[in-house]
């Protein structure tokens, strides 16, 4: 309009498209789910950066006492236990001055003898089995179980066959759980920055969930480590490449996604929306 | 020795960073980017006339619904006829269709085939060339299951003002959502393929997907690229590659939403998984090399996402034989990189590559407003592995017997599980 000057112009443009979206009495006329979308404003790319860079900052500074407390963990574990093993510590080093310890399991893997790939065999046959017997509403059931009997099928093959040695120990193992576990923790408030703080949750919840997230991984990591050690000294290195490939950074990943899926199903903030519609910014 | 194993493992790596990267780039696109939804506004206009054909064998149980529902819409009626294309059904359909036909003459005009190739795409080309009203501008195709509103075929028509626009595609929304695990995990899959997926492709100026149902064809623009292919199994991402190798836009209308019935179980399911693999492969060897020698009117970007279209079923395979290599390397203790390196890079890679189909869906579902459905995320895992097993194993079985030829063609369709004479759903309490 001539002779106004362009904030007024702005103002006028933004009251007439909040008009397009005030119904009865004032009230809010939501826009078909076809048309939602989410709106970057200031308040979001800052809150989302903070949340995310500041819970890396968090876990990092962190690090030192999640290693301490792993390894009481692990000593205590032990003992309850019974597993008899010595625990050591070994120490890493981030760039930026970071330091930590992580437990390490000095002990020898126990090999499987002839008995023990009998057993195996006959118990993968037993699942192989019992994947047909399931009935078809457990389709996944079956497929997973097959799954599982032909990774522990490889494995009984390995050493049945080969001449060489099994190239993994326990002590690899288990160092190589804690440290992906370490990294999926650290990876937490970036993606969660990336795939959860965009939505239109209240900021608490955000950061809650950032902090529950990291908990229950602190706690999960170090016990499904220890039970993986447990099993394979009751029950050999045979077990090892069916928990590292199925039963270690996997449960690790998908416990990111449960509680990524239950934050989602969270309500939204007081007063905000996951709308207005991207097309009708201007 | 170990290069053999090495290299093709990077090369699947690879793959699989690109399919990564592509699923957070469309999620954010969906949430922040600037939307297209063409013409979907259109009340009121010189309406084309249309065609809508509803190809069926044996639909006697929801054959009925979805003519109820296509006679209730809102396009003026004498622009509109409505072809029930039933081919060679052995149950009640052929009488049900006559029976519509005597009380709504020259409304309903059923095209009643007894030869000649079976199967979808085969009946869709005869009666596309020979039906009665088959000569209308438009032609729209529902499978018989659905259930369309009453302003869906004006918004489905809508995109075809523009005379660019050879295809339209609306979204497919399960009705039945409630019946199992199984439909619940369908449904949060449809909403992330729908809601995010061929959104983002239309914002992006992409290739959506023209998807066989809900959905339509301008029939200058089918003529121009030789009518509906009959020997395939995806006549519809085969069209979608010939009219885009030909100029025309593929359009998709997120708001034009269609109820469908989805498989309630998994023998079902794995059948109709298996079907879209092999008539997706078929068309990824019939156009990736047209496509990939990028005619001029094609851009770089809709060559890049077509062949990734295309390829969407091989990477199930791909990232079996990844799986088998990793296993193989690990067995032999081959480390690819120094120690705390490549478990820092296996670790990044778990992470950010399998939660990257969990963040489209979950996007998806929370722009539909129903969250209660996240919960169930985690789940989709088991979908994904009875897909996973399905679509390589059909990959496999499609590869083996790729050299025989003939016609082999059959009928293959989702079962149904709607109760004839059953009244319609109408979606309401669902979660």
């Amino acid at each position: 309009m001539p002779g106004r000057s362009p904030i007024a112009a702005l103002e006028g443009t933004r009251r007439l498209e909040a008009l397009r979206f005030r119904g009865h009495k004032g009230g809010v006329i939501a826009p078909h789910r076809a048309m939602v979308g989410l709106r970057w404003t200031t308040w979001r790319f800052s809150t989302t950066l903070v949340l995310a860079l500041g819970g890396l900052a968090g876990f990092l500074a962190l690090l030192p006492r999640l290693g301490q407390g792993w390894q009481l963990l692990f000593l205590r574990a032990r003992d309850f236990l019974g597993l008899g093993v010595p625990i050591g510590d070994q120490t890493l080093s981030l760039p930026g001055g970071i330091r930590f310890t992580l437990p390490v399991v000095a002990t020898h893997t126990p090999l499987p003898d002839a008995r023990v790939l009998w057993i195996a065999g006959i118990a993968a046959a037993a699942l192989f089995l019992l994947s047909f017997l399931l009935p078809e509403r457990f389709t996944p059931l079956r497929y997973f179980l097959r799954l599982l009997v032909l990774l522990q099928a490889s494995a009984i093959l390995f050493f049945v066959v080969s001449r060489d040695p099994f190239p993994y120990r326990l002590e690899d193992h288990v160092f190589i759980l804690l440290t992906a576990g370490l990294v999926v923790m650290g990876l937490v408030p970036l993606l969660l920055g990336l795939t959860l703080h965009v939505f239109d949750l209240p900021l608490w919840r955000k950061l809650l969930l950032t902090v529950l997230l990291l908990l229950h991984l602190a706690v999960f990591v170090p016990l499904n480590v220890l039970l993986h050690v447990w099993l394979v000294m009751r029950g050999t290195a045979i077990v090892m490449p069916v928990l590292f490939l199925l039963f270690g950074l996997l449960l690790d990943v998908f416990i990111f996604v449960a509680f990524y899926g239950w934050a989602l199903s969270w309500g939204g903030a007081p007063g905000q929306r996951d709308a207005p519609p991207p097309v009708h910014v201007r | 020795m170990m290069l053999l194993l090495v290299i093709p493992l990077y090369l699947i790596i690879g793959v699989m960073v690109i399919y990564t990267v592509r699923h957070y780039c469309f999620t954010l696109n969906r949430l922040f980017g600037r939307h297209r939804q063409p013409y979907v506004d259109i009340g009121s206009a010189a309406w084309p006339r249309i065609a809508v054909f509803i190809p069926c064998h044996n639909e006697e149980k929801v054959v009925g619904h979805m003519l109820d529902a296509l006679l209730a819409g809102d396009y003026p009626a004498e622009q509109l006829a409505i072809i029930p294309i039933d081919d060679r059904s052995r149950d009640g359909t052929r009488g049900i269709l006559d029976g519509y036909a005597a009380r709504f003459p020259g409304r309903v005009r059923p095209f009643h085939r007894d030869g000649g190739k079976p199967g979808k795409a085969a009946a869709l080309r005869d009666a596309s060339l020979h039906a009665e009203g088959a000569d209308a501008d438009i032609h729209l195709v529902f499978d018989a299951d659905y259930l369309p509103g009453r302003g869906l075929l004006k918004q489905l028509v809508a995109p075809f003002f523009d005379i660019e626009v050879g295809a339209v595609m609306g979204r497919v929304v399960p009705i039945n959502v409630s019946k199992s695990l199984l439909t619940r995990l369908l449904d949060l899959e449809r909403t992330g393929g729908y809601q995010v997926d061929q959104q983002a492709r239309m914002n992006l100026g992409l290739i959506p997907q023209y998807g066989g149902t809900v959905g339509g064809v301008r029939r200058s623009a089918l003529l121009a690229v030789g009518g509906w292919s009959d020997d395939t199994l995806a006549e519809d991402t085969d069209m979608t590659f010939r009219l885009v190798l030909a100029g025309w836009d593929v359009a998709y209308q997120n708001r034009s939403e269609c109820y469908e019935e989805v498989p309630e179980t998994w023998p079902s399911r794995i059948a109709q998984i298996k079907r879209w693999a092999r008539g997706h492969n078929q068309s990824l060897a019939r156009h990736w090399w047209a496509l990939l020698k990028r005619p001029a009117h094609v851009s770089r970007a809709k060559v890049a996402d077509g062949l990734l279209l295309l390829c969407v079923y091989v990477v199930g395979p791909l990232l079996v034989i990844g799986w088998g290599l990793a296993l193989t390397l690990y067995y032999l203790g081959v480390q690819l990189a120094p120690g705390l390196l490549v478990i820092f890079a296996v670790a990044m890679y778990s992470t950010l590559g399998n939660f990257a189909a969990f963040f489209e869906v979950a996007a998806g579902a929370r722009l539909d407003g129903s969250r209660g459905r996240l919960r169930l995320l985690p789940f989709l895992i088991i979908g994904f592995l009875v897909s996973l097993v399905s679509v390589s194993w059909a990959t496999l079985v499609q590869l083996l017997t790729s050299w025989r030829r003939g016609n082999n063609h059959q009928w293959e369709k989702t079962e149904r599980f709607r109760a004839p004479g059953m009244a319609v759903p109408n979606g309401e309490g669902e979660p």
